[in-house]
């Protein structure tokens, strides 16, 4: 084969060509970390990438939406079992006052005692959390229950105090955030029943057995539901924490495919510069050669 | 019989076919670094012996031609290689920018965008009373419609770039064709004057190579030496002159015919032919991508929005999200723009309720892309793989074709092209022929003078 000069000039200036790309593109992987910063980098990696990248925000969103769940059912559940704390005392007063030497005196000392109770149990029935009225359904900027002026009675909100209120927690997992007024204390009649109770005890006599078995069958009911939303605060507990392990999980396998092995890249940056100054010193040494160097014309 | 004289004459023949032979070694290393040239030889032949009594006697040497060293054939593969890498190279630019364009995968890319903008409603679903996570929506919901017209509109002026390419690359090739024509009329007067006009030739094969860049040519050569060059099936350059091409725009569509715009031509390679494809096709098809992922994105949101309530007394209802039907055009509705309370979260107009919220973040689950087979977001990924795939293998065409043409180029140069050591090994052979023959003529000169003596 002949060898021309331009042909090898042409020839070393490719190889030298070649050799600087390879490192500039090592470089720009060490530099930025990132083994694929567009898709033509490795499109099937740029295509799990945005998967990657789209399923870590759900997880993102996912586990905003269980921390406010948690709050709410959290909130939820200590109010139920302030509320069925303080049915538990009512229970007991009624009970002493139902037995036969309790006093007319006595009664209506009862009596008041369960007025402030009332009160309380309201205040816990109406109790806002983060600007929401947590029993009452999903008209959340309403109160709930409603003690009339001359306290003879308590009414639920006219717009309704059910509707329940979810969020999603995982994918394809949504997961009630509420409990409303209906499902907590079976609406209103409870409070009801402790005005009839009241009534009864202030005008002298003892509350009558349908109003107690009222006041029990309230107390479990409440009980009862407190351990539902308790249930429910530790079902959120462990999806936080698998979310957490999800993510975990999802930001290694995206850096997996995006990261650069910087070990690696920088092991391969060094070789292309050793070869690129190679290719270097060969041009260096033959591309001035030539038949002219050795001849002297005369 | 030999007179002193033949030898003379002999003697001169053969300084003047040396000096040939040196001043063509000359004219190769003068243009040993030419484009396109192609080294030239002398060819000596002796000439004619004469008859003598006791055999021929040699008569001395003549030039019989001054002949071009090129491979055909290897010119003809140049070309093809040509034609493919320019339009890998042309693809390989244009996708790039829509590559840039589409700032994929990033953080603020049309992926990241939909991914908040549908977040953004699970954040309302968290707090639907709220009027500030509506902000956020609406928020979100700008950056997402300002990444859809920018996308649009930088596509858009691409493709009228593309097309101002396209039209310099037409002038690119009729100055190449007429060019061409040009020589082509030389070579022919030089021809019929007899002698091979190989420095023209060799003009008129780079022009036609560099031609080949911008299309795929096909070249045939007729017996008086024109070069017909043929673009898409239609002769452009022949014995007669050129005939230059021009673009015609019909609707979305660029399509090239030659000078009467009768015949339209085919262009599939080459640059302009990349060019074309950009223009007719590619990009085209990435506008419609992204269009029908705007439109679907805003008949969906607007249908569920529609339906839902937002806050206020009484509570709004049917109000749009966006506006718009493109991914041109597409933007927030200016209603809720001014009063993000309008933003709809509620199924049943209770402030509480969040059904309506959470349905539209759904949509980010929801197959309704492509005759309802994948959702938004695999339909963004498929279009952005595809992105990636086409620009990986354009690149690879275009690192392999580097390869195949770098080697043709070797092997042309090592037929045609000029080595310095080759020509000072020829010009050492000639200068001592030359010597030699110069001191025949003083031999000759000393026997002249030898028979002058004898008669004195």
């Amino acid at each position: 084969m002949r060898i021309t000069q331009s042909g090898t000039t042409t020839l070393y200036l490719n190889d030298i060509n070649n050799a600087r790309q390879n490192i500039v593109e090592l470089q720009t992987q060490v530099a930025t970390q990132k083994r694929v910063s567009k898709p033509s980098d490795d499109p099937q990696a740029a295509s799990s990438i945005l998967r990657l990248k789209s399923m870590l925000a759900s997880n993102t969103q996912y586990t905003t939406n269980t921390n406010n769940a948690l709050t709410m059912m959290d909130t939820t559940s200590s109010t139920l079992d302030s509320f069925a704390s303080i049915l538990s005392d009512v229970k007991t007063s009624i009970a002493r006052a139902s037995s036969s030497s309790a006093g007319s005196s006595e009664l209506s000392t009862y009596a008041s005692s369960i007025d402030q109770d009332l009160d309380e149990l309201l205040s816990l029935a109406n109790t806002k959390y983060n600007g929401k009225y947590i029993f009452s359904g999903t008209n959340t900027q309403e109160q709930p229950f409603t003690l009339a002026a001359d306290r003879s009675s308590v009414s639920e909100n006219a717009n309704g105090i059910t509707g329940s209120i979810k969020l999603p927690i995982a994918d394809g997992l949504s997961q009630v955030t509420n409990l409303d007024g209906e499902q907590a204390f079976e609406g209103a009649s409870i409070f009801n029943t402790l005005i009839s109770i009241r009534n009864s005890l202030s005008s002298g006599s003892a509350p009558s057995t349908t109003d107690q078995q009222a006041l029990d069958d309230a107390y479990s009911y409440v009980t009862g539901q407190s351990a539902k939303s308790g249930m429910i605060v530790s079902q959120l507990t462990n999806n936080q924490s698998s979310l957490a392990s999800q993510n975990t999980q999802l930001q290694s396998m995206l850096s997996d495919q995006q990261d650069t092995d910087v070990a690696s890249a920088i092991t391969k940056e060094q070789s292309a510069e050793t070869n690129l100054e190679a290719a270097l010193q060969i041009t260096a040494q033959t591309l001035p050669k030539s038949l002219l160097t050795y001849l002297s014309l005369t | 019989m030999a007179g002193l004289t033949n030898i003379l004459q002999l003697s001169q023949r053969s300084l003047m076919a040396n000096q040939a032979a040196i001043s063509t070694v000359g004219h190769n290393v003068a243009n040993a670094n030419t484009d396109g040239y192609s080294r030239q030889r002398v060819n000596l032949a002796a000439t004619t012996p004469d008859q003598t009594s006791y055999g021929y006697l040699g008569s001395g040497v003549t030039v019989q031609s001054i002949e071009r060293i090129r491979s055909s054939f290897l010119d003809t593969q140049i070309r093809s290689t040509n034609d493919s890498l320019g339009k890998a190279e042309t693809q390989q630019s244009i996708l790039s920018q829509v590559e840039t364009m589409v700032n994929e995968p990033s953080d603020n890319g049309l992926s990241a965008e939909l991914g908040d903008f549908f977040n953004s409603f699970q954040d309302l679903a968290n707090s639907p009373e709220d009027s500030s996570a509506r902000n956020v929506v609406v928020q979100k919901a700008d950056l997402l419609s300002q990444t859809f017209q920018q996308l649009s509109g930088n596509l858009k002026s691409l493709q009228s770039n593309t097309l101002s390419d396209i039209k310099t690359q037409l002038t690119q090739i009729n100055s190449l064709t007429s060019e061409i024509s040009t020589y082509n009329q030389q070579i022919i007067q030089a021809n019929a004057a007899g002698g091979s006009p190989n420095d023209l030739m060799d003009q008129r094969d780079l022009a036609i190579q560099n031609l080949s860049e911008l299309a795929k040519v096909t070249v045939s050569e007729d017996k008086q030496g024109t070069a017909q060059v043929s673009i898409g099936g239609i002769m452009v350059t022949s014995a007669s002159g050129n005939i230059p091409l021009s673009e015609t725009i019909q609707g979305n569509q660029v399509t090239i015919s030659d000078g009467d715009a009768q015949h339209g031509i085919d262009v599939t390679s080459g640059k302009l032919g990349a060019d074309l494809e950009a223009y007719n096709e590619t990009i085209p098809n990435y506008l419609s991508t992204i269009d029908s992922l705007a439109s679907t994105l805003i008949t969906q949101v607007n249908t569920l929005h529609e339906s839902g309530y937002g806050l206020g007394t009484p509570p709004s209802t049917g109000v749009d999200f966006f506006t718009g039907s493109s991914a041109s055009d597409i933007a927030v509705n200016s209603q809720l723009e001014n009063n993000s309370n309008l933003v709809a979260a509620s199924k049943d107009g209770s402030t509480g309720d969040n059904t309506i919220a959470l349905a539209i973040s759904n949509l980010q689950n929801s197959k309704v892309m492509n005759g309802n087979s994948s959702t938004m977001g695999d339909a963004y990924n498929s279009f952005v793989t595809t992105l990636g795939t086409t620009i990986d293998s354009a690149n690879n065409t275009q690192s392999t074709q580097t390869l195949v043409l770098q080697q043709l180029n070797e092997q042309q140069s090592s037929v045609a092209g000029v080595s310095t050591d080759e020509e000072t090994t020829n010009l050492i052979q000639y200068q001592r022929a030359y010597q030699a023959s110069s001191e025949v003529i003083n031999v000759v000169n000393t026997l002249f003078q030898s028979i002058l003596d004898m008669v004195q």
